[in-house]
């Protein structure tokens, strides 16, 4: 159940998301939305690992393979002349369901570290792929000439739509990753993270509810992986490299795990904390690595810890 | 006769020398209690383990309702009506409620739960039999409370109704009535005395008022071995077991709180 100081806040993010064109206008700063454009993506990926993560337990390393299959289909088909996002988004989509299917599959049959450690070597797979592959630009990557085509109405190209695009993608997955997790699949899937030794006494064969898990959302990551792809306009390995799909566990661990709106403000938080101190010095990691030790020590629940106690529980 | 629901055959389990479970046979029948005693260390809960499928037999054969399961998963069994109550507590979702925990076990005998949109916790498919299994229990009025919150009786009071509400044939019990008030543990007796017609019961126990109150059959295992099966009449007057294992129950019965 959402106690209300959590819809409460769900709520003024949204809204103030929704109003950020709007000020980024009035204050002049048009790079603010391109940033926040970035962060909102960023922010469907790491909801969509935060359904197998924190929800079910599965700490996957994998996730960013299909910000990459996203992206390289996006990339590719472009290449090909192929801009229609009819034609693009569908083909996306069902090749993260595949992907996620098979990495999944094969995955699921480890437990603990072992799980970390195949989730890991296929992530590797696909970055030495996405290098290998001259034809799609290999090492150097791939540039787009032209944005998916919605047609007709909806311009990808301008940026306001595009964030707003962006936008209302992110809403659509957190009202269904939110649905999700109050719904029969998602008390299983729970339970089974708590307890999968009880959940199989009680007659649920865990396997089938996990992998259907990392099929949702390795197929909602790979919709971040298309818009993230327009948003660049370009797409290289770095996209599904092992430390992106590090990074997307650090979103959760600084919003705070298994919450689903934790990965949103964990999303903004890393990507604005980035740009910030990166405008102060070049080597802001430096800054940020013991700021990550600290939340990682000291708030498990990450910055909604700080929070009401309502906004934590699922 | 009544239905044979369990039938274990010449079961052998070895643990790096330790024979934990040395050549036991027995069956289960509907209706009946079949209480496992013995010291301990005699083997009772690896034998559990067996018979819900957490541990393959070394050899031996485990039969449910005429098939041979010995090699089938828990859930497998669990889903041909065998339900089995944890002796640890902490097995019980703590993060969840009282009443989601005994939920998920109402889902768990539905069928499927890959539906993904409506909200499980307003499902009345799900919620009244839930609830209704706690008013059975009578811890209703602990249906919101977080389950970590629970005392020890009332722990083992929800483990059993989740297992009860999976709408079993087959029961497995590791003791039900351990840590619980004496009234707790008074409604248990009543509750598996009122409920056993509908049941093959396999009831593992320390507690020898309640073995003797509830059971049809007795099994009494030392180190692993049968060292005798019948009704509680015989096993009562039977000298081998008093020696082993009634009379140092008496002497210490008393004062020995049950684990």
């Amino acid at each position: 159940m959402m106690g209300s100081p959590r819809k409460l806040a769900t709520a003024v993010l949204l809204i103030a998301l929704l109003l950020l064109p709007v000020a980024a206008m009035a204050m002049s700063n048009p790079f603010l939305i391109k940033l926040v454009t970035r962060a909102v993506i960023m922010a469907i990926a790491a909801l969509s690992l935060d359904i197998i993560l924190g929800l079910g337990g599965m700490v996957a390393f994998s996730h960013a393979i299909f910000l990459g299959v996203g992206g390289y289909v996006v990339a590719i088909a472009a290449s090909q002349g192929q801009f229609s996002a009819w034609v693009q988004w569908p083909i996306a989509l069902g090749l993260s369901a595949l992907i996620s299917l098979v990495v999944g599959s094969i995955s699921l049959r480890s437990k603990g570290v072992y799980f970390i450690m195949i989730t890991l070597a296929f992530c590797q797979l696909f970055y030495f792929l996405a290098i290998g592959t001259e034809a799609y630009g290999g090492d150097d990557g791939l540039a787009i000439p032209m944005r998916s085509s919605l047609g007709g109405v909806i311009d990808l190209s301008d940026k306001i739509t595009f964030y707003y695009f962006c936008f209302f993608c992110l809403a659509a997955c957190l009202l269904f990753a939110w649905r999700l997790s109050n719904s029969h699949f998602g008390r299983v899937l729970k339970a089974a993270s708590l307890n999968e030794e009880r959940v199989q006494a009680l007659g649920i064969s865990t396997y089938g509810y996990r992998l259907t898990a990392f099929v949702i959302a390795g197929t909602m990551c790979g919709l971040a992986g298309i818009l993230l792809a327009n948003h660049n306009d370009f797409v290289s390995p770095a996209l599904l490299g092992w430390m992106q799909s590090g990074d997307l566990i650090v979103m959760l661990v600084l919003g705070g795990i298994g919450t689903l709106v934790g990965p949103i403000v964990g999303a903004l938080f890393l990507l604005l904390i980035e740009h910030t101190l990166s405008t102060v010095t070049e080597h802001w990691q430096i800054i940020l690595g013991p700021v990550l030790v600290l939340m990682a020590l000291y708030s498990h629940g990450g910055v909604a810890a700080f929070l009401p106690k309502g906004w934590r529980r699922g | 006769m009544a239905e044979e629901l369990v039938r274990i055959e010449h079961l052998v389990k070895r643990f790096s020398g330790l024979v934990a479970t040395d050549d036991v046979s027995l069956s289960l029948f509907k209706g009946q209690i079949h209480a496992v005693i013995g010291p301990n260390g005699a083997g009772k809960t690896t034998l559990i383990n067996q018979l819900s499928g957490r541990l393959r037999p070394d050899s031996g054969r485990v039969i449910m309702g005429g098939q041979d399961v010995t090699y089938a998963s828990v859930a497998a069994r669990a889903h041909k009506g065998l339900a089995r109550q944890f002796q640890i507590a902490s097995l019980c979702y703590g993060e969840f409620t009282v009443l989601d925990n005994v939920a998920l076990a109402v889902q768990a005998c539905q069928g499927h739960s890959y539906r993904f949109w409506r909200d499980v916790s307003k499902d009345a498919a799900v919620v009244d039999p839930a609830m209704a299994m706690l008013k059975r229990l009578r811890i209703e009025h602990r249906a919101d409370v977080l389950a970590v919150n629970l005392s020890h009786g009332e722990h083992r009071q929800l483990e059993l109704a989740m297992a009860l509400a999976t709408q079993p044939t087959i029961l497995l019990l590791d003791e039900p009535t351990a840590g619980t008030s004496h009234d707790e543990a008074a409604r248990i007796v009543g509750l598996l005395a009122e409920i056993k017609a509908d049941y093959a019961i396999l009831l593992v126990e320390h507690d020898m008022n309640t073995v003797f109150a509830l059971a049809d059959v007795i099994t009494v295992l030392v180190n692993g071995q049968q060292l005798a099966s019948g009704p509680p009449s015989l096993i009562r007057g039977n000298p081998a077991v008093r020696a082993v294992y009634l009379g140092e129950e008496k002497t210490q019965g008393e004062t020995r709180q049950p684990q």
